[in-house]
């Protein structure tokens, strides 16, 4: 049998989350639902921000990486053109496919800059609950003797 | 005439407003990211004083930036940021006082701060459900629309993250149910929190407006996680690429009798306890 601390099991650790996340929907159907009409237009704002965003950072981090091996301007160069697809995928898809641009916003720029501020509610949302959610399991760990790693013989 | 001087003043004041809030609050928020990023990859010279200098400048520059640029829409996200940040210290000191007053072979704190540690923790989260039960942040004479989208975000994230941290330790610690069973309660306790906040009107929100908007981050988180791994993935294919395409390195020369004793002399001061 896979040892619990195998490489190949850690992905089981997502399955509490995705129940988590399916029982709250759930209990959400169920006490009725508001105006959830832009729920797609919202995800897909989400997700094109976040990857052109993240991107664009990880450009920056490729030259660090860059630092190490010869300065290569191959892996930098293609981050960073994958950064810009994303900004024109963004900006086109808000452009020309009307659809995915939320009511409250009436150009596409508009509407990039409301989803970058957005990002960074959001990431500070995550990042402060991941501190406070590793801080409580940390205390809870800390709070009990550790066991010695060896039994002393008697 | 008279209508195109009112038209070019009318321009002027927006392109001002534009390059005010561009110079006060994006120019910072760009600096944020990559200043981190700068800060934390190098740890020598003066390159991570200088970028950590630059990101907290950047930081304040954006917590204040509804009183440097009110004008702008986007200065209502710093405007949250501020009023977030009073729980956020109190339950980071929380944390950390509770953990360093524990059983840590080092730089333990005094028994005495773990309690208020734990009262610290406690006042942070009570604050924030406090913010939303009667004072939610007031930006422009209404509810910060950005409040709207964190607090639903915060305790969902919260909940996910205790499931996840509830199986790790369950899979990966040895000897943890308790501290699982601990954190359950932990998770327990925000679900109860999160339906009382879809159930009961706060004072200047509703119980249906919370559903809606819990619904809607649900998306927005999901988009924000899935965007930044698709990113990661592909910055590792790339790295492995490149990785894969460099020529194998050159073989070294073997070892000469002078470098064998002294890796030998090395290892024996390090495993038998030195002085031999």
């Amino acid at each position: 049998m896979t040892p619990l601390t195998s490489n190949r099991r850690w992905p089981l650790l997502v399955f509490p989350m995705l129940g988590c996340l399916l029982v709250l929907m759930l209990v959400l159907l169920l006490f009725g639902l508001g105006d959830v009409s832009e729920s797609f237009k919202r995800f897909t704002n989400a997700l094109l921000t976040s990857f052109s965003v993240s991107a664009a950072v990880l450009t920056i981090a490729m030259w660090s990486y860059a630092d190490s091996r010869e300065r290569p301007m191959a892996p930098i160069i293609a981050i960073g053109l994958m950064a810009i697809i994303g900004g024109i995928l963004t900006f086109t898809g808000l452009s020309f496919a009307g659809d995915l641009m939320l009511e409250a916003n009436g150009t596409p720029m508009a509407q990039i800059l409301y989803n970058i501020v957005q990002l960074l509610v959001i990431i500070s949302a995550i990042v402060i609950a991941g501190g406070l959610v590793l801080g409580t399991a940390f205390t809870l760990i800390t709070a009990r003797q550790p066991e010695p790693l060896f039994n002393e013989e008697e | 005439m008279e209508n195109t001087y009112s038209l070019s003043t009318l321009a002027q004041a927006l392109m001002e407003d534009f390059f005010q809030a561009a110079l006060l609050f994006w120019l910072p928020l760009v600096c944020l990211p990559f200043g981190t990023v700068l800060a934390l990859s190098r740890k020598e010279g003066r390159r991570p004083v200088i970028a950590w200098s630059v990101v907290l400048l950047a930081f304040i520059m954006i917590l204040f930036s509804w009183v440097t640029v009110p004008a702008s829409d986007s200065s209502a996200g710093g405007h949250l940021l501020l009023s977030i940040i009073g729980p956020t210290i109190l339950m980071a000191l929380g944390c950390f006082m509770t953990i360093f007053t524990g059983k840590i072979p080092v730089r333990r704190l005094p028994e005495p701060a773990r309690p208020v540690g734990l009262i610290s923790l406690a006042l942070g989260v009570s604050w924030l459900v406090m913010m939303h039960l009667n004072s939610p942040p007031i930006w422009r004479h209404q509810v910060n629309p950005y409040w709207l989208v964190w607090w639903p975000s915060f305790l969902l994230s919260v909940i996910l993250l205790t499931s996840f941290v509830t199986g790790a330790l369950l899979m990966a610690g040895g000897n943890r149910r308790k501290e699982a069973s601990l954190m359950v309660f932990f998770g327990l306790l925000f679900l109860g929190l999160l339906l009382t906040v879809i159930n009961m009107d706060g004072t200047l929100t509703t119980a249906e407006e919370m559903r809606s908007y819990l619904w809607l981050v649900s998306a927005d988180i999901l988009g924000t996680v899935i965007g930044i791994l698709i990113a990661v993935i592909s910055v590792a294919i790339v790295v492995t690429k490149y990785e894969n395409s460099l020529p194998e390195p050159n073989t070294v020369l073997e070892l000469t009798a002078e470098e064998k004793e002294l890796i030998l002399k090395h290892l024996g001061n390090n495993l038998e306890g030195g002085n031999k």
